[in-house]
């Protein structure tokens, strides 16, 4: 009797096992860390009054579910909002008599023209969604809450409490999102790369923080942020954003070696902080570190591909090299993620004038300006 | 407790109450006298129809109220928007007999003379504006927007990085 050719039983043990591991890591991939600005896990969201393209206006009690609110920002010249839009049609048609609500921010620009509101409801009707579309215009709101990407969701429980955020709309974060849904409105157990998501700070860290971002915004008390960001820390020493904020403090005050070591306790707390590692990395290029800076942004980037930070920062890096032709794809890839981001803008004009390209560097200046006054 | 820190609590609530500024230049400050009659607005949607509501009702408030200049400044910028340049022109010349150290009416004036092509005056009166008051995002644009149009990119990148740093620092 002949034997029948088969593959050595090695090779596809091998083969089998590769094909596992890939798996697992993309399954347990490090929750992206950077997806709103101003919020994370543990925050309370605030609250908002927007027009529905009838122009009637909403807050967030009036549109806020029971028991699980999504908010969706998105754009109707962004490739992913369609989809995450249909999704949450899905998800709201099955859950909306359990206590969820789904409210879509159109933050597609700073000024709604009529064309603008057209396109909203032409998406709308074709995408035959029933929850309430509000249009954030000036994108006052958009800016509040730190939005970096667009779409974004952000999921607050009945005390606006946010308990999941998810920048974009990748493959696997949106089902691991979709059954987060799930698990908390049918009362199922979540799955463990969901349970490790986000850390919940201490109700008087987050007040601390709270008392700093606000002495930022007033202006006249923004000095006293650096106290109030230092004591929540010291309240609760897991708390993450403070350092960020205090990095950024430093930064704006000139004082890169005291910037530089808070984003290291961050990173220390943290380590796939990708807002402490592109902020990091920017300090690097800065020093005049531009291949240790990008190689650490590229890191950035694989941990969180929506993190536009990471991609207007290596544009200055690739443009400092000489490199225009890739530092002029990561800023286009920055646009893709959030076309209404100035600093994207800023960083263009920066990089030009490093390459001594000054007509362009003005245009880019100007344009930052024009999106900052709602000119454009 | 830390009687400092008590202060401090108290002060750091009351900060919360800084209204939402508008990209209208806002008054106050180093202007004198100027006592915006109503609260800050930001500029309305572009909506043609929704600009001529709001052009109309500005316009019944000034006959209102005619000694605020305030509001004359607001319909100015309104035609601006409109591009009714002569009518601008009109309202912020009107706000600046009410008010001669207007710095947001100055600037209104100055975004007026460059659309219609006068840059040199527009360059004076908008570096006038920033002499009053040299924080306003807009009028470091607009007097940006000026240099660029004169083919001066050194002066005009110095204005534009300099609204970039107002911005930043919470001027609005």
């Amino acid at each position: 009797m002949k034997s029948s050719p088969r593959y050595p039983t090695m090779k596809k043990t091998l083969l089998l096992a590769a094909l596992c591991a890939a798996c697992g890591l993309l399954m347990n991939a490090a929750p992206a860390e950077a997806t709103l600005q101003q919020l994370q896990i543990g925050m309370t969201v605030p609250d908002f009054s927007l027009k529905q393209t009838s122009g009637e206006p909403k807050t967030l009690a009036e549109t806020g579910g029971a028991k699980m609110t999504a908010i969706l920002f998105w754009s109707t010249s962004e490739r992913n909002s369609e989809k995450a839009l249909a999704r949450f049609q899905k998800l709201y048609q099955k859950y909306r008599n359990q206590g969820f609500a789904v409210v879509a921010v159109n933050a597609g620009g700073q000024n709604t023209s009529a064309a603008a509101l057209q396109k909203i409801s032409a998406t709308a009707e074709r995408l035959g969604l029933t929850f309430p579309l509000l249009v954030d215009t000036g994108l006052t709101y958009f800016h509040d809450v730190g939005v970096i990407a667009l779409p974004t969701t952000i999921l607050a429980d009945k005390d606006r409490t946010i308990t999941y955020e998810l920048s974009g709309y990748p493959l696997i974060g949106s089902e691991e999102m979709a059954d987060y849904i799930a698990a908390v409105l049918e009362n199922k157990p979540q799955s463990a790369a969901v349970v490790k998501k986000g850390y919940y700070p201490g109700k008087q860290a987050l007040r601390l923080y709270d008392m700093g971002k606000n002495s930022l915004k007033s202006g006249r008390m923004a000095d006293g942020a650096e106290m109030w960001f230092k004591k929540a820390v010291e309240a609760d020493a897991r708390f993450v954003m403070p350092h960020i904020s205090l990095g950024k403090f430093y930064l704006e005050r000139g004082n890169e070696e005291l910037a530089k070591l808070q984003f290291q306790e961050a990173l220390a707390k943290e380590p796939n902080n990708v807002t402490a590692m592109c902020e990091s990395a920017l300090l690097l290029i800065n020093s005049g570190k531009v291949a240790e800076g990008e190689a650490l942004l590229t890191q950035a980037r694989s941990t969180d591909e929506f993190y536009t930070p990471c991609y207007y920062y290596g544009g200055l890096a690739y443009g400092k090299q000489g490199n225009l032709a890739d530092a002029a794809r990561m800023f286009d890839e920055a646009e893709k993620i959030n076309p209404m981001d100035y600093n994207i803008q800023i960083y263009k004009g920066r990089m030009f004038s490093e390459v001594k390209n000054q007509s362009k560097a003005v245009e880019a200046y100007r344009k930052a300006l024009e999106m900052m006054l709602s000119l454009d | 407790m830390n009687i400092r820190f008590v202060i401090l609590v108290l002060l750091a609530s009351l900060s919360l109450s800084v209204p939402v500024a508008s990209a209208i230049p806002a008054e106050g400050g180093k202007a004198q006298g100027e006592q915006p009659s109503g609260p800050q607005e930001t500029p309305p949607a572009a909506a043609k129809s929704s600009l001529d509501d709001d052009i109309r009702a500005l316009r019944e408030q000034i006959t209102a109220a005619p000694a605020d200049s305030i509001l004359r400044i607001r319909l100015g910028y309104l035609l601006v928007k409109k591009n009714s340049l002569d009518e601008a022109q009109l309202s912020f010349a009107e706000a600046l007999k009410l008010n001669p150290r207007s710095h947001s009416a100055q600037t209104g004036e100055g975004i007026v003379l460059a659309g219609k092509g006068n840059l040199k005056e527009a360059e004076e009166m908008l570096k006038a504006a920033l002499v009053m008051n040299p924080d306003p995002v807009r009028t470091h644009y607009e007097l940006g927007m000026v240099y660029e149009k004169l083919g001066d990119l050194e002066n005009a990148l110095k204005e534009y990085k300099a609204g970039l740093r107002k911005h930043e620092q919470g001027r609005k």
